[in-house]
């Protein structure tokens, strides 16, 4: 048994919720995307329907195999085949975790820490997740119970301090370009969420499971409540022209925060409340790439593999982010969603399909 | 310099996982862990000595880029 460990439904949301929303915090890139103007609020709603009705592939894969993670059932329905589809996960989730590395040392560097080595707070980040992922699926959870609410209530505090310098004649007009556009954004919005695949690497250890319609339906709820709650906070601060002329729209409106000229450069705690979700997003991506390592290789235990893995880790996000403007390229609206979509839409649709076919695993309603 | 520190830490890493894998005769997880630790030396120590090394952004780039245009 690689894990024997259990998390509560709770929990599992706000796992997931964590590491999608810290990137979001610090790299608002809907606000790039189209309409491109004030209406991009309405993309963040439309992310809901569309994530609900586009990640129904693993959805019901897990209803298929319930006592079966996502790396076991590959091979389950393709058999050995099923291995390369694995091993093409793992080099995603290793691109992606690399990915995420290199945008935070860069937040870090551009607007705190700019003299600091970027390697510096890599190594020392990774090393401390390493840590927090070798204690296994269970503490990671209650750690998380503990520090998702913290990272919460300082980003509604920063939107309630905001408050009174919003307009809300910065949303105006309304649809100028049409629902379409919105549309596409909200596809893109969806792309992003490569934590679905954690979802479905994880289920197996949610401890009643009947609530795995609760963490189908909780995560995306909260994660466009928030999104929509920071993006609509910068459009009404800000307005969308200056808006977009941002590399870090959300700290910005951090930085403005004056209450009564005595409240002011609360920014700090505000990143230090940033890194915590952040630990929390490397853990769990460390965790969720040796696990499936484990699972492919049928190894029993998955520990010794995390630090060979964070030294694989770093030598690839020093190559990914080597300047901003390259990074954002590639995580662009026209890039991105091409790449992602594949694999948390396509080849889990076709996984489905499949198993349909040959009758693998039994639907269990 | 740098040259000296990334073979240190490997070896350090190395020295930290390899004794407990073979006293407890795991050799799958000594095979895969070994091939992902060689992985990350070549890449580190390629880029130490000054090699300049693809960015895998710009192949899916292209390989997008292609598709979508």
């Amino acid at each position: 048994m690689l894990e024997g460990g259990k998390i509560t439904s709770k929990q599992m949301i706000l796992l997931l919720f964590t590491s999608r929303m810290i990137t979001w915090i610090a790299f608002l890139f809907v606000i790039f995307a189209p309409p491109g103007n004030q209406d991009v609020w309405i993309d963040c709603l439309m992310a809901l329907p569309l994530q609900l009705l586009l990640a129904l592939p693993f959805y019901f894969l897990a209803k298929r195999f319930d006592k079966q993670s996502f790396f076991e059932y590959t091979t389950a329905i393709l058999g050995k085949p099923g291995k390369g589809i694995g091993i093409l996960y793992i080099l995603f989730l290793i691109h992606m975790s690399a990915l995420s590395i290199a945008q935070f040392s860069i937040f870090l560097t551009t607007v705190l820490m700019d003299i600091t080595p970027p390697l510096f707070f890599k190594i020392t980040l990774l090393i401390l997740s390493a840590f927090a992922a070798y204690k296994g699926i269970e503490s990671l959870g209650r750690f998380t119970e503990l520090v998702a609410p913290i990272g919460m209530i300082v980003v509604l505090g920063v939107v309630l301090a905001l408050v009174k310098d919003m307009d809300p004649k910065e949303f105006l007009p309304f649809l100028e370009s049409g629902l379409f556009p919105s549309f596409f954004t909200g596809l893109y919005i969806f792309s992003t969420n490569i934590e679905l695949i954690m979802m479905a690497v994880l289920l197996p250890f949610l401890n009643h499971r009947g609530k795995l319609n609760t963490v189908y339906i909780g995560f995306p709820i909260l994660l466009v409540v928030f999104l929509f709650t920071l993006t609509a906070t910068v459009i009404a601060l800000f307005g969308y022209d200056l808006a977009k002329t941002m590399t870090f729209p959300f700290y910005s409106a951090i930085r403005t925060i004056s209450l009564g000229n005595i409240i002011e450069r609360v920014e700090s705690i505000f990143v230090a409340a940033w890194l915590l979700g952040l630990y929390v997003k490397m853990a769990l991506y460390l965790y969720v790439t040796v696990l499936g390592i484990s699972q492919i290789f049928r190894l029993k235990v998955y520990r010794p593999l995390l630090l060979p893995l964070v030294s694989l880790i770093v030598p690839v996000s020093t190559l990914l982010g080597k300047n901003i403007v390259e990074m954002n390229e590639f995580t662009s609206f026209e890039i991105y969603p091409w790449y992602a979509l594949n694999f948390i839409f396509i080849i889990p649709f076709f996984l489905l399909l499949t198993a349909i076919v040959r009758r693998k695993g039994e639907y269990r309603p | 310099m740098k040259v000296i520190a990334v073979i240190l830490v490997f070896t350090v890493i190395a020295l930290i996982q390899t004794p407990d894998l073979v006293r407890k005769k795991q050799w799958r997880e000594l095979v895969v862990s070994s091939l992902l630790l060689t992985l990350g030396f070549i890449l580190s120590f390629l880029q130490v000595i000054g090699i300049e090394l693809p960015n895998p952004n710009k192949g899916v780039e292209a390989v997008v880029r292609f598709f979508t245009s």
